[in-house]
């Protein structure tokens, strides 16, 4: 049983396609990751699973329900940093958001989590009187506090210090320990990597990711190689290699797409390189972004830089 | 229905909890009424001392009767201090000094100009011999740094006046008193019009005062105008702050766009009727202790909350719809300066209104829903009679005015509220008027 599906969703605006023809299905009880770069449709597939965008084509289904019904209930949404009333009191918002809801009765739900995350003696503080970490959990107690059935986090964990990441790591496995089902949206590859259960990427509106952390690692861990070389300078002279950063004495080299590790160290051996190590990676999750990502970047850079010389000329 | 009641109790209590706000409703009428207590506070401040003026009376009749009245009005001036007649009035005490030196020529008079000069008196005076010659037309001279602007020239000049003219009535044996009394001027009375109590009997027509035919009106006018701009002002803020802050992503998660536009709207309107309560009680309180009740325009209430209500929900709509579209108060100002503009309408012609208020301008405005609210208000508290058909031709114009607005205005805050980015041009926030980009097509 899906939490929420997307059938060939398409979303434009004016001339621009946002979210292009965009399968996806989020089992029940998981924790998904949405991962892209910035503009790359993840904010508007959020808009749309919570009914505040509707698509221009496909079907948007959450649970159960599909696209054109009224705002769900039983849904949490926490939005990237803000998204509460600086000056309203803790205990007010709190109880605002649950109300909004249609949970009323929900005092004694806030001052659990209150506890639980350390902040009852900020229940009677107004928002603007409190720091950015504590900010950023009373906005997870607004999401959290009617006891959604599905819980859409956006940056989550942006600007919390160790400690209270930790903190609120936890409160988002409870939750799906609970039974609800998590979206979370991140930059950060490390935190989805250790959290998701499953991995969706988008970028320019197309779905480019969708599975679990380790299928995702399976596929591309042809791609990238941990080479240590005599002359590491000779490295970009190699029209396979797609990329390289350095890791402790060593590189890690991606190849584009096309090109096996077998193929590269064939070709280095012919060039008669002093090969110190050639060991074909598992990529992290960060590395499959990065690749993912970066060609189109530097497609796109090349591309501003041409049309800024013509409108210069 | 519930989930709107929330949002209109959160939007009420954000609008009237605040000491911003309570601060706001005390101190506005104050500042709104200041204007007429500048002068006031500033005559406070002017200098009373006494103020000479030296009078060379070549009829050598006069004088006497200058001192007289000089001494009579220095009297009257410690009687009145603290009046409001004083603070319009020239409140230095006045002392006449007859001119005692040898010769009156040009350099007596270089004299006296060198005292004025150092402050030593105000002015000099020369009073021609024939002066109270009947049939002469001599005329007095007044010598003073601001002579023209002198407000003791102007006291000589009343005072002159009449003393002559009775010095010239005598030598031609006419008595002054029966002269006096045929050219006093007829006194014309104002009063309303006449009415019928409960019980059919004619009620004498009560008389028209200032209070009840300027300052009311002016008064209930001013009231409109401050609750709708207290109740409009704050949703231009909210709704920013909403968007900014990621607030409406959240609420839209929640309840639909229509959903928290009604609600906030519901709760602005009972913020108004808050301030409205406040406001009306104020007055009545004010009213009793001054004993004028009798001025209480009770039977306008109901009108006046009905005007209110759409006001408010007309400008507060607009309001909402401005802050939704933009992302900087320097970009609400600029939009808001035509809608504020349309709405001072009644403010630009209120005096002409109040002596004429069934003519063709204050009429066409009642028709036109920005300034309806203030131009009904105006021109029912003047106690003119106003067709009943005007007042619900009116109405309905400005509910459909309103209900148009409030429609255009959601459907702009529907878009613009979780529009990012650059702020959209004028003729692009007008296509979502037909065209929700965020429902799709």
């Amino acid at each position: 049983m899906n939490a929420v599906e997307l059938a060939g969703v398409t979303k434009r605006f004016g001339n621009q396609t946002a979210v292009n023809n965009l399968d996806l299905a989020v089992p029940e009880g998981s924790i998904y990751g949405f991962i892209g770069p910035n503009g790359s449709g993840k904010t508007t597939t959020i808009r749309m699973i919570l009914r505040i965008f509707h698509p221009d084509d496909g079907v948007v289904s959450v649970l159960g329900k599909s696209s054109g019904a009224a705002a769900d209930t039983r849904l949490g949404y926490l939005p990237e940093e803000r998204g509460l009333y600086k000056r309203m009191t803790v205990m007010d918002v709190c109880r605002y958001y649950a109300r909004l809801k249609n949970h009323y009765d929900c005092d004694p739900d806030i001052y659990d989590w209150l506890d639980r995350l350390d902040a009852r003696e900020w229940a009677k503080k107004r928002i603007d009187a409190l720091s950015k970490g504590m900010a950023q959990k009373v906005q997870f107690i607004t999401s959290v506090v009617a006891r959604p059935k599905l819980l859409i986090l956006d940056e989550p964990f942006s600007g919390l210090d160790p400690v209270n990441l930790e903190v609120l790591r936890d409160a988002v496995l409870e939750m799906r320990n609970r039974g609800t089902t998590v979206i979370f949206s991140t930059h950060d590859m490390s935190v989805a990597e250790r959290l998701c259960d499953t991995i969706f990427m988008i970028f320019k509106g197309n779905k480019v990711l969708d599975g679990t952390v380790e299928s995702i690692k399976e596929n591309y861990s042809d791609n990238q190689v941990a080479l240590k070389l005599g002359d590491q300078a000779v490295l970009p002279a190699y029209d396979m290699v797609s990329g390289s950063r350095e890791q402790d004495d060593h590189l890690l080299v991606n190849l584009h797409q096309g090109n096996s590790p077998q193929q590269f160290l064939q070709k280095l051996l012919e060039d008669g390189q002093q090969i110190h190590r050639f060991e074909i990676a598992r990529p992290s999750l960060h590395d499959i972004f990065v690749s993912i990502a970066r060609p189109h970047e530097h497609m796109e850079e090349s591309e501003s830089e041409q049309s800024a010389q013509g409108a210069s000329a | 229905m519930r989930r709107i009641f929330t949002i209109a109790s959160r939007e009420y209590r954000a609008m009237v909890g605040t000491k911003a706000f309570l601060f706001t409703i005390a101190v506005m009428p104050v500042l709104m009424a200041g204007g007429s207590f500048v002068p006031i506070v500033l005559k406070k401040l002017e200098n009373n001392d006494p103020k000479q003026l030296v009078i060379h009376d070549q009829s050598g009749e006069v004088i006497p009767a200058l001192l007289e009245l000089a001494k009579q009005r220095n009297e009257q001036l410690s009687e009145e201090q603290d009046g409001a007649e004083a603070a319009f009035g020239d409140s230095s005490p006045y002392e006449i000094i007859a001119w005692d030196g040898d010769e009156w020529n040009d350099e007596a008079m270089f004299e006296l100009s060198e005292r004025a000069r150092k402050d030593e008196i105000h002015g000099f005076v020369q009073i021609p011999a024939d002066i109270t010659t009947p049939g002469s037309t001599s005329s007095v001279t007044f010598y003073s740094e601001k002579a023209a602007l002198s407000r003791m020239r102007r006291w000589l000049d009343g005072s002159l006046s009449r003393t002559v003219r009775a010095m010239k009535l005598e030598k031609s044996d006419v008595d002054p008193a029966v002269v006096g009394l045929a050219l006093a001027a007829v006194d014309v009375n104002s009063k309303g019009l006449i009415n019928k109590s409960s019980d059919g009997a004619i009620k004498e027509a009560e008389e028209s005062e200032g209070m009840s035919s300027v300052f009311l009106p002016m008064g209930m006018m001013m009231l409109m105008f401050l609750i709708i701009f207290l109740a409009a002002q704050p949703m231009l803020e909210a709704v920013m702050e909403e968007k900014s802050d990621r607030i409406a992503e959240v609420l839209l998660g929640s309840v639909s766009a229509k959903q928290l536009l009604t609600g906030k709207l519901l709760g602005n309107v009972l913020g108004s009727l808050t301030v409205f309560v406040f406001y009306a009680l104020g007055g009545y309180t004010l009213a009793a202790i001054n004993g004028w009740t009798d001025y209480v325009p009770f039977s306008m209430v109901p009108a006046f909350v009905v005007y209110q209500i759409l006001g408010v929900l007309f400008f507060s709509s607009i309001f909402m719809a401005i802050g939704s579209a933009v992302k900087q108060l320097k970009e609400a100002q600029s939009l808001l300066l035509p809608v504020w503009m349309l709405m001072f309408l009644p403010m630009f012609v209120w005096f002409n209104v109040i002596q004429e208020p069934n003519s063709i301008v204050p009429v066409a405005l009642s028709f036109f829903p920005p300034s309806a609210p203030l131009m009904m208000i105006l021109r029912l508290s003047t106690g003119a009679v106003i067709p009943m058909w005007q007042v619900l031709a009116s109405i309905v114009v400005m509910l459909i005015g309103t209900a148009a607005i409030v429609l255009a205005a959601s459907r702009i805050f529907q878009v613009g509220i979780l529009w990012q980015g650059k702020t959209p041009k004028i003729t692009e926030v007008l296509k979502w008027l037909f065209r929700n980009p965020m429902v799709g097509s």
